[in-house]
């Protein structure tokens, strides 16, 4: 028997734009992107209908290299512009991309609140634990040992748990993709992206100029054992238990999403005269 | 600008320096045109006649802006109550500065008071820095936080501006 598919319009590549990154040789956004493509592709969703909404850094830099609609904001920045946006265009498909510097230090409230807001948006945070732009500070998911001229001995501090932090947060969707994965991050995106509410995708992404340690991570990832909960309390003593390399959809909840409702658009004239004196 | 959603017409709005396009670039000639294009947008917006609060007759004038218009404002009524014939010169645009328009509105006036709530009288100096103050100035200037009091700037008036 012949099985028929219908004819899939949106390629990966018609969401892709014709600009080269910035990014190192090597980088695990490459691949990220690539993911990011594969998902839209799966999504069918054409590329004017998605927005991507970034802060500051080199993960930041994504959505010039989409096809879709992008803002590239200020450093931190980028949850409150994606959540207004969804708030106000709701039938938009809203991604919110970034790294751990600028979503869980700079950006670290607007991410507890976006998680508690519970809007229908997803949140891909490319974690590579530095602060690879600014040529390789800790950031705050780095190890509290790891050595480097510009942190001899290591912080000491202890590293944010995002996975955790967005569960007690609110977050109605959790998942840790690893860029090596390519197909298996456009998997978790797409669920992610499906699931009402808000989703946060952690991807580790290896920064192979600052942290060339993190080239064994590939070595070290594997699928979650066990499947997803909807048990918020069990999915975060599993993620706080867990050597922080599992991968997979690590919760999903079933939390109502946020959807207040917008004032009837206002024409120009209106605004303005708000405004006159 | 195009709206989210409608189709052959995405972009990003990139808040790095960038190229016509919307992609961040280090050149240099993106740069200056970047600056020549703010420049061109905030020399050419259309700032209306209320650049400024101008009020009153006179060939003496306080010019000031922001939060010391209210006292100063309260000042000249009482100072105009016992005969002065003063004008009010308030800025609401600062920059770019609107050398033309403050000309024409001191036109005729021998000689300011300038009042402001500084420690430096910075606001005087800019006025020196981006216009030709037509005539003799005086300022009257006091750090916060307490705030300026119509009572202090009318004994201003009276002593610098209505001998």
């Amino acid at each position: 028997m012949n099985i028929v598919t219908a004819p899939q319009p949106f390629s990966a590549n018609d969401y892709k734009s014709d600009y080269k990154p910035v990014w190192c040789p090597g980088c695990g956004d490459y691949s990220v992107l690539l993911a990011f493509t594969k998902a839209m592709a799966q999504l069918q969703r054409p590329p004017e209908e998605i927005a991507v909404i970034s802060g500051i850094g080199c993960s930041s830099r994504i959505p010039a290299y989409t096809n879709c609609y992008g803002f590239h904001g200020v450093h931190g920045r980028a949850l409150p512009v994606g959540t207004g946006l969804k708030v106000a265009r709701p039938e938009l498909t809203v991604i919110v991309a970034g790294g751990d510097g600028d979503g869980l230090s700079i950006g670290g409230n607007h991410f507890l609140h976006a998680c508690r807001r519970n809007i229908d948006i997803t949140y891909i945070v490319m974690d590579n634990r530095v602060y690879g732009m600014t040529k390789g500070q800790p950031s705050p998911t780095t190890e509290p040992d790891w050595d480097s001229a510009l942190a001899p001995g290591g912080t000491g501090l202890r590293p944010f748990h995002p996975l955790v932090i967005a569960l007690a947060s609110g977050a109605n969707f959790v998942a840790r993709g690893f860029s090596g994965d390519p197909n298996g991050c456009a998997d978790l995106i797409v669920q992610a992206v499906r699931h009402p509410g808000f989703s946060f995708v952690e991807i580790l992404s290896p920064c192979v100029t600052f942290r060339p340690d993190q080239r064994e991570w590939g070595k070290m990832v594997h699928a979650a054992p066990v499947n997803p909960t909807d048990d918020a309390a069990r999915a975060a003593r599993r993620i706080m238990t867990d050597d922080g390399f599992n991968i997979g959809v690590l919760y999903a909840g079933n939390r109502a999403p946020f959807r207040p409702q917008t004032a009837p658009a206002a024409g120009l004239d209106v605004i303005e005269a708000e405004f006159a004196l | 600008m195009a709206r989210p959603g409608t189709r052959g017409t995405a972009y990003t709005a990139d808040g790095l320096e960038h190229s016509e396009r919307g992609i961040p670039s280090s050149q240099a000639g993106d740069h200056l045109a970047q600056l020549d294009k703010r420049a061109r947008k905030l020399e050419h917006a259309d700032y209306s006649r209320y650049w400024a609060e101008i009020e009153g007759e006179g060939d003496v004038a306080v010019v000031t802006w922001g939060s010391c218009t209210a006292p100063v404002r309260e000042a000249l009524a009482r100072a105009r109550a016992e005969g002065v014939k003063a004008r009010l010169v308030s800025l609401r645009l600062l920059a770019p500065a609107q050398p033309e328009r403050l000309a024409a509105a001191l036109a005729g006036v021998r000689r300011i008071l300038v009042v402001e709530q500084t420690h430096s009288g910075q606001f005087h100096r800019y006025l020196r820095a981006a216009f030709d103050l037509p005539c003799e100035t005086r300022v009257f200037h006091r750090a916060g936080p307490l705030p300026m009091r119509p009572g202090e700037i009318h004994s201003k008036i009276v002593k610098e501006l209505a001998a």
